[in-house]
């Protein structure tokens, strides 16, 4: 009784650590995305908008308790290490490709789009992994399954 | 559930890996060691004729003919390297090519043609694709200039032309009988820099009419001006012309800069409160009267005409007028409400220091001297005072300009210090030799893809003069001055390469009109009368204070 009083205590401490760092990394892709770049470009702002607003749903759903919440969680991480391997795909095939053109100082070019896919890696590939790992197998149940704990 | 991710994770990132690894090596260049010769005969900047042979030796029939009649140059370009490129999309094309370096050889059927360096410098292609106002950036190459060009040449629609066409980019060299020996830090020498000191006086000089007014901004292989005006540089260009022609005596260059300061002193001036300022729109700006008073003073103190020291004291009056009480100026004035409005922007408050400092030992007055001295402390203390500010330095090039001026006056090692700093930190920016395919040593660069701009270079020049010769007249250690002083001619020695002296003349509808002009950068021939006069006040400080006397 008392490990599970434990265990339950734990997923909660993951549900509340990942409930919040969802919602932050939501934040960073507005402020990222909509206020960092100079430029407005559809595909771009399709995309973060989109993993942005599953972010929010997921940290709201997880923090609050929702049966929906691991749920939500599962597709914003999906879709977010989708993109995000797109995104380091792009942007390493786009470094190789400049390296390629521009030869010495391309490096130069190559080293800025590297850094850039490893800010990028923590908030689009990593945490989204992690959150998978810890929301476990998807099963068609219609509750929260795996280590994750249920919504309600 | 965490070994099969990271098991995909692993895969994808292998073969992620393999993929860059060979997109790298397909889009890198492949050497042509019997690449083709691109004979071509130019003349005024059109291309008369043009024919690829095997090697230099081989004598076309078609290029002597064109040769004879048209009395125009033959220019060689060598293939000596070729790699596919990527033509979707067209910023990805536009991107493609290495400005300046790179052209292409493109197949339609059986017809081939080529697009050659010379082809897209002579159309100005090159840094004209992407623009990014909010960075002042342009990159890569005008794409639709670049279809416009290519169906010219193939005789098909400009629309599909990059659709249909199959393009491979070439690297070429190219040999022109005009070719001089290239200039660099080392070989930098006091004749070399006083002769590009002349020619760009003479350019900027042939630019005045007779009322006075620049060619503001001129298309170099057109030699077509373009529009727009701007008083802070007219009075810039007007203080190099006083200092060359205060250097050389020539009574031509003198004549150009009456002409130029006549209309600031003249059409151009209006009335701020009862004191003369530069500008006739409602609300004036500080940077056209500091920069005039600056034009001014070299006027007097070059004795070009004494005349000028009427209105230097009183315009002296009017930047004072700017000034705060903590030293920082007022960038600007409402001549409907008759009052000075408090904002700032950039360079205003150090021109302003600067034209105070330079008017102080014509007008004598302690006001002046004052004004400068709390200008410059507060310029490099609260103005640049904020979390990093030992870290980050940005564009200002006059502040130092002043610490010089005022240092027999009001010697400020703060200053000093500041400007050792910032120098210091332009080190870091600046390019050496085989940084990159552009011609760097020297440059201050900003990507990969953009060719280094020549302006930045050369008002950091300006500055650094100042900074040098302060540093050598205070007791800075011998290292310090050695290495701000290879900085410096490093940087100046690209300047003196890359000015129209006469440049890529075949290219240039009339080259003797751009002769001595600096461009924008190695590839963006807009000649604005601002680049030659940054370079050309840099070089004529150098002269004086740091290659021992004119």
């Amino acid at each position: 009784m008392a490990d599970d009083e434990r265990a339950a205590k734990n997923q909660r401490r993951f549900a509340v650590g990942f409930g919040v760092t969802d919602l932050l990394s939501a934040v960073l892709l507005y402020v990222g995305v909509f206020e960092g770049l100079p430029t407005r470009y559809w595909l771009v702002d399709l995309a973060a908008a989109l993993t942005m607003t599953l972010f929010a749903g997921a940290g709201v759903g997880l923090l609050a308790k929702t049966h929906w919440g691991p749920w939500v969680a599962r597709v914003a991480s999906a879709v977010a290490l989708a993109l995000g391997l797109g995104l380091v795909s792009t942007l390493a095939l786009t470094a190789s490709y400049l390296s390629g053109i521009y030869g010495p100082v391309g490096r130069g070019g190559a080293l800025i789009l590297s850094l850039i896919a490893a800010l990028a890696l923590p908030y689009l590939v990593l945490l989204p992994a992690a959150q998978l790992v810890w929301l476990g197998p998807w099963r068609n149940t219609g509750e929260t399954t795996g280590s994750a704990p249920a919504g309600s | 559930m965490l070994r099969p991710l990271l098991r995909f994770i692993g895969i994808y990132f292998f073969a992620l890996a393999v993929a860059c690894a060979l997109v790298k090596r397909e889009y890198s260049l492949h050497p042509s060691p019997e690449g083709e010769v691109i004979a071509s005969v130019w003349k005024d900047g059109i291309l008369i004729e043009r024919v690829v042979v095997a090697d230099k030796s081989v004598r076309d029939a078609r290029i002597e003919k064109a040769l004879a009649e048209s009395k125009g140059e033959l220019v060689f370009e060598t293939v000596i390297a070729d790699s596919p490129v990527l033509k979707w999309t067209e910023l990805v094309l536009g991107i493609s090519f290495v400005p300046g370096r790179d052209g292409l050889r493109a197949r339609v059927g059986d017809t081939t043609t080529y697009l050659t360096p010379d082809d897209l410098l002579s159309r100005q292609l090159y840094d004209h694709g992407l623009h990014i106002q909010t960075l002042s950036l342009a990159l890569g190459l005008d794409t639709a200039g670049l279809a416009q060009l290519l169906s010219e040449r193939l005789k098909t629609n400009p629309e599909q032309v990059l659709e249909t066409a199959s393009l491979r980019r070439i690297r070429v060299e190219r040999h022109t009988s005009s070719e001089r020996p290239r200039i660099t830090a080392d070989n930098l020498n006091r004749d070399e820099v006083k002769e590009a000191i002349v020619a760009g006086a003479r350019y900027l000089a042939r630019e005045v009419s007779n009322q006075g007014r620049f060619r503001y901004t001129v298309q170099a292989p057109a030699n077509r001006e373009l529009p727009g005006y701007d008083w802070p540089r007219h009075a810039g260009a007007t203080y190099f012309l006083a200092q060359v022609a205060g250097l050389t005596h020539d009574p031509l260059l003198a004549d150009a800069c009456r002409r130029a300061a006549s209309l600031l002193r003249g059409g151009a001036l209006s009335s701020c409160g009862g004191l003369p300022c530069v500008g006739d729109e409602p609300v004036v700006a500080l940077g056209s009267s500091a920069l005039a008073l600056l034009a001014f003073a070299e006027i007097v103190e070059r004795n070009i005409d004494p005349g000028y020291r009427a209105i230097v004291i009183d315009m002296a009056r009017f930047v004072r007028s700017q000034q705060r009480p903590d030293g920082e100026f007022m960038h600007d004035y409402d001549r409907r409400a008759g009052r000075p409005i408090d904002r700032q922007g950039l360079y205003y408050s150090s021109e302003a220091t600067l034209a105070l400092a330079r008017a102080y030992p014509i007008t004598q007055d302690p006001a002046d001297l004052d004004g400068a001295v709390r200008g410059l402390r507060h310029l490099v203390g609260p103005a640049w005072s904020f979390f990093g500010d030992r870290y980050y330095f940005g564009e200002e090039h006059w502040t130092c300009q002043a610490i010089a001026a005022l240092w027999p006056y009001a010697p400020d090692a703060k200053a000093l210090d500041f400007c050792l700093r910032w120098q210091a930190f332009g080190r870091k920016l600046q390019q050496r030799e085989g940084d990159s395919y552009f011609d760097a040593d020297g440059a201050i660069g900003v990507g990969p893809v953009v060719t280094p701009r020549l302006t930045p270079v050369a008002s950091r020049c300006e500055a650094a003069v100042a900074t040098l010769d302060v540093a050598r007249r205070s007791g800075v250690s011998a290292e310090e001055l050695a290495v701000l002083d290879a900085q410096l001619r490093r940087a100046l020695a690209l300047l003196v390469r890359q000015q129209f002296r006469p440049g890529l003349r075949h290219l240039f509808k009339s080259p003797a009109d751009v002769h001595g002009a600096m461009p924008g950068s190695e590839v963006d021939w807009e000649l604005r009368i601002d680049y030659t006069q940054h370079a050309g006040s840099a070089m004529v400080r150098w002269l004086e204070v740091i290659a021992g006397g004119a």
